[in-house]
């Protein structure tokens, strides 16, 4: 798992949210990606395939 | 919340069977029971309060998406391994098939004086059979294959009694 880090999609339509979480998840280890409206969120969801959690 | 943004985004992946095992987690303010309880009968594995997002806390929020993360690899491991135990037995049955018509056929072409390269194909044939049987046999066994604790609470695949050599 060291060289495969889980991965967050990080969704809220709240930028400030986003900018908290994004570094927070990243120190943890996990890969992130951020959404701010459901549109993004599927998007991202479509073109990665490795994602295990979901925030909104 | 959860908002609109978060109870569509949820019932869209419950839509998905590609998605519809991706754990949610609610970021919750002052969300009613009755939106929990939603949530919770459509898939949200955990609500998080926003509260966590203090500078003081937000390490603790971090840390449970990490543990939620570590849970559901280790989860989507195990699958991948029952699949290849499966795909395991698919394999050996056309194996023995492969493997007793080559012992037959070098009988026969035994008996009727065949030439040596032929025969020696057919041992090829034969011997390679065998090595794809004893990789099989350790495989066959992978869905008991043990995870243990490895650094920083990471997890590592290990086999509980050592296979066949790969000679």
């Amino acid at each position: 798992m060291t060289d495969h880090p889980g991965s967050a999609l990080v969704v809220d339509d709240d930028p400030v949210v986003l900018a908290l979480l994004e570094p927070a998840l990243q120190a943890e280890g996990l890969e992130v990606r951020t959404a701010s409206s459901v549109d993004e969120a599927l998007a991202a969801l479509s073109s990665w395939t490795r994602i295990w959690c979901c925030w909104t | 919340m959860p908002g609109r943004l978060g109870f569509e985004l949820q019932h869209w992946l419950q839509q998905q069977p590609q998605n519809a095992r991706i754990p949610v987690v609610f970021l919750t303010q002052h969300d009613s029971v009755e939106d929990r309880a939603w949530g919770l009968a459509n898939g949200a594995v955990d609500f998080i309060s926003k509260s966590l997002l203090a500078p003081s806390s937000i390490h603790l929020l971090a840390l449970r998406v990490r543990n939620l993360v570590m849970v559901q690899e280790s989860q989507g491991l195990r699958e991948a391994l029952a699949a290849i135990v499966s795909a395991n037995h698919q394999i050996n049955n056309r194996l023995m098939v492969i493997m007793s018509a080559a012992e037959l056929l070098k009988r026969r072409f035994g008996d009727g004086g065949a030439d040596a390269e032929d025969l020696s194909l057919l041992d090829d044939l034969i011997d390679a059979a065998d090595l794809i049987g004893a990789w099989l046999h350790r495989l066959a066994a992978a869905d008991r294959w043990q995870f243990t604790s490895y650094l920083e609470g990471c997890e590592m695949l290990s086999e509980p009694a050592a296979g066949p050599d790969a000679s």
